[in-house]
């Protein structure tokens, strides 16, 4: 087991001059208090920087030298950092030294390659050579499994994602925890035993080529088994290619995240261009429709007088169709007078006429004749008709009405455009010193990454289907030579027996085992959700295929959607879970564990640390959880209390606390 | 979970679906494996050795 017994700084991050951290030898909570930006993370990362030489950001980027050494000094000329990490590891005493200086030659660094590293290591008072230094830190303590005892509280919502089958972050995840688990000591012995089958099965081959009844076989044998190697090399190339695409996506999604507001603006700025053409294209319209209507202006202005010529007009048009039509009355009436006269009856009831009736009706027709000759003027009303035609042309080819919407239209699109070409220039300015085409770069390079993923996906399935085909091969063409082989082929048969028994034995083991790790995480992370939760309908955990974690009620239900709260409480659930079944053991450092959690929550929690992990170390301000709540809470697991001092923006202190 | 606790969970397996396997075989080849995680090529000598070791007393008469 992994036991901390001191950290000591100098000029790491704030931390200007030299620091100390002691950790008592029988284990128990240290915390460590300190407002936002004094250096609580600084101490997780210098404990990261011990055991594995870098650092990482929250988004996992490496910090450069420059970053992590302190600013003061730095800014005084004076480079450089050193961190020496204290431990026990199953009964020996250690003692790692990690230290950075600016070389000799170098004035002013301008990047990792102007520093020196070093990294020492002794054992029992023993120095270690490098490479043996390597292999004993690996041993101790694995960069990959490290997220489960340095961790940083912000970011235990990334263990949401292992409820996401196809997240690639639940996939490293999922892969951290086997680590810890201990599956690779079963998936690597089963590569072991996989090479040992290898080496029996191209024995047995060289057995058969030397006998001359076997020879043609073996020749088979061995072509196949050369196949074979040639897809398996392919399979491992192509995976490295995956892995390598996806780190490198994982890096252009970086980049891409913290370009995105750019980016934002860089697709704004296109649109609003579009729309500004737009709108340009729309006023130019307005203004040629205007101008023609206004080529007709002269109308308005002569409207009214139009109208009352027009109304004059009309009125004499009514009184000479009134006339046209009277006219048309006498005509008829006249031709009825006619023939009552001709005939010496009455045209309407036929009744005989008299002589006196007949003078009257023709003195009627002269008179009506003459009045009709009187009132008649077809010409007239022509010319009537057709002036009051041009001149309701003339008045309706112009429209105040329209003049307005037009102009109100323009005036529009003139303030659409001075708005648009205000934020235009805004985000000219905002990304003035900007390149815009290494962002549309970086994104174009995030896209082929993921296009080239899929194809090297596709490449892998091709490579194992035909790999499946050449062992069905290699069997058939085994199964002849056990038919065949002699007692000079005895011995490689066995070994290559046993080595396939065992292969199988070790690749049956992997899934049997992998169930009863989650039978047993999804058992301890229920029994301490239910410590941890203040929901009493709330009554365990239920774990899937990627030990990600849902909560279930009482009712059997699993709960669909969980608050922040609830995602930390699960995720601690899982480390606590994860630590009771790992077969490494270490201490637990949480940087601000309680961020998310109400004061019900951080009580539970708190009174739940020291069964997580026999070494805790908080990382938390005082509002976050208060010194008096853990004292009251931890009593005799409480070991010692730090304060992290500020003496300036750039200089931090630690100094133990007394109340 | 130790590597004890792995080696009870391939003994119950072996004893039951592979049982013309060798216990003790077994335990060798997952116990070198777990001594030497941070050392590939040290563990595939022991369990080689291990393998051979087995022949060996499988072919004594």
């Amino acid at each position: 087991m992994l036991a901390l017994q001191q950290l000591q700084l100098e000029n790491f991050g704030p931390y200007k001059g030299q620091h100390t951290i002691d950790f008592p030898s029988d284990g128990g909570v240290v915390i460590v208090y300190g407002e936002n930006m004094r250096g609580k993370t600084t101490l997780l990362n210098a404990i990261r920087y011990a055991l594995f030489g870098t650092v990482l950001t929250r988004r996992e980027a490496r910090l450069t030298f420059a970053n992590i050494e302190n600013w003061e000094n730095a800014h005084e000329g004076k480079h450089g950092f050193k961190v020496i990490l204290r431990f026990s590891h199953d009964g020996a005493a250690y003692e790692l030294t990690r230290e950075c200086r600016l070389r000799r030659d170098v004035a002013t660094p301008q990047s990792d390659s102007d520093y020196e590293h070093h990294c020492y290591l002794q054992r029992n008072g023993e120095a270690l050579g490098p490479e043996e230094t390597k292999d004993e830190l690996v041993r101790i303590m694995p960069e990959s499994v490290s997220r489960f005892f340095l961790f940083d509280g912000e970011l235990l919502q990334q263990y949401e994602e292992l409820l996401r089958d196809e997240s690639e972050m639940g996939q490293r995840i999922k892969e951290s925890i086997e680590r810890i688990l201990g599956v690779p000591i079963l998936t690597n012995a089963r590569t072991s035993v996989k090479r040992l089958l290898d080496e029996a099965q191209k024995a047995e081959s060289k057995a058969a080529q030397k006998s001359q009844e076997t020879q043609e076989l073996g020749n088979n044998h061995m072509r196949l088994l050369e196949q074979r190697s040639a897809h398996e090399s392919e399979i491992v190339r192509l995976s490295r290619d995956a892995q390598e695409l996806k780190t490198k996506k994982r890096g252009y999604e970086e980049e891409v995240k913290k370009y995105e507001r750019l980016l934002t603006l860089f697709n704004e700025r296109e649109r609003l261009n579009r729309e500004v053409a737009d709108v340009e294209r729309r006023q130019a319209e307005k203004e040629s429709r205007l101008k023609e209507v206004m080529a007709g202006a002269w109308r308005g202005v002569l409207g009214p007088k139009l109208r009352e010529a027009i109304a004059t007009l009309e009125s004499r048009r009514d009184t000479l169709q009134a006339a046209d039509s009277r006219k048309a009355a006498i005509v008829y009436l006249s031709e009825l007078i006619d023939q009552g006269i001709a005939t010496g009856n009455c045209p309407t009831c036929s009744e005989g006429l008299t002589d006196t009736s007949r003078s009257a009706m023709a003195a009627l027709k002269d008179r009506l004749v003459h009045e009709a000759q009187q009132s008649t003027n077809a010409t007239e009303l022509a010319e009537v008709l057709r002036k009051v035609s041009i001149l309701k042309e003339a008045e309706s080819e112009f429209s105040p009405a329209l003049v307005q919407e037009l102009t109100d239209g323009i005036e529009d699109c003139r303030v659409e455009k001075h708005v648009r070409t205000h934020r235009l220039s805004e985000i000219e300015e905002a990304t003035r010193s900007l390149d815009e085409s290494e962002h549309r770069r970086i994104q174009a390079d995030y896209d082929n990454s993921v296009k080239e993923i899929t194809l090297v996906e596709h490449g892998i399935q091709r490579e194992r289907d035909a790999l499946a085909k050449v062992e069905q091969d290699i069997e058939k063409v085994q199964r002849k030579l056990d038919q065949l082989g002699g007692a000079d082929l005895a011995r490689d048969r066995h070994r290559r027996e046993v080595s396939k028994r065992l292969f199988d034995l070790l690749n049956e083991a992997v899934d049997v085992y992998r169930n009863e790790l989650r039978q047993r995480v999804e058992r301890d992370a229920s029994e301490l959700f239910r410590k941890l939760t203040t929901e009493a309908e709330y009554k365990g955990l239920q774990i899937n295929e990627n030990y990600g974690l849902r909560i279930v009620h009482s009712d059997g239900s699993v709960v669909p959607v969980r608050s922040a709260g609830a995602e930390h409480i699960v995720a601690l659930s899982l480390m606590g879970a994860l630590q009771k079944n790992a077969p490494l053991q270490g201490p637990i450092i949480m940087d601000s564990p309680f961020g998310r959690l109400d004061d019900q929550h951080t009580t539970k929690v708190v009174d739940s640390l020291p069964d997580m992990a026999a070494q805790v170390m908080l990382l938390v301000y005082e509002s976050e959880m208060e010194p008096r709540l853990a004292r009251s809470r931890l009593q005799g697991h409480l070991k010692r209390e730090y304060q992290i001092g500020r003496v300036t923006a750039r200089h931090s202190t630690i100094e133990v606390r007394h109340e | 979970m130790t590597t004890n606790d792995l080696i009870a969970t391939l003994e119950k397996l072996r004893s039951t679906k592979h049982t013309d396997l060798d216990a003790e075989l077994v335990r060798d080849v997952v116990t070198a494996q777990a001594d030497f995680m941070a050392n590939p090529n040290e563990a595939f000598k022991r369990i080689s050795q291990a393998v051979e070791a087995h022949l060996t007393r499988k072919e004594k008469p």
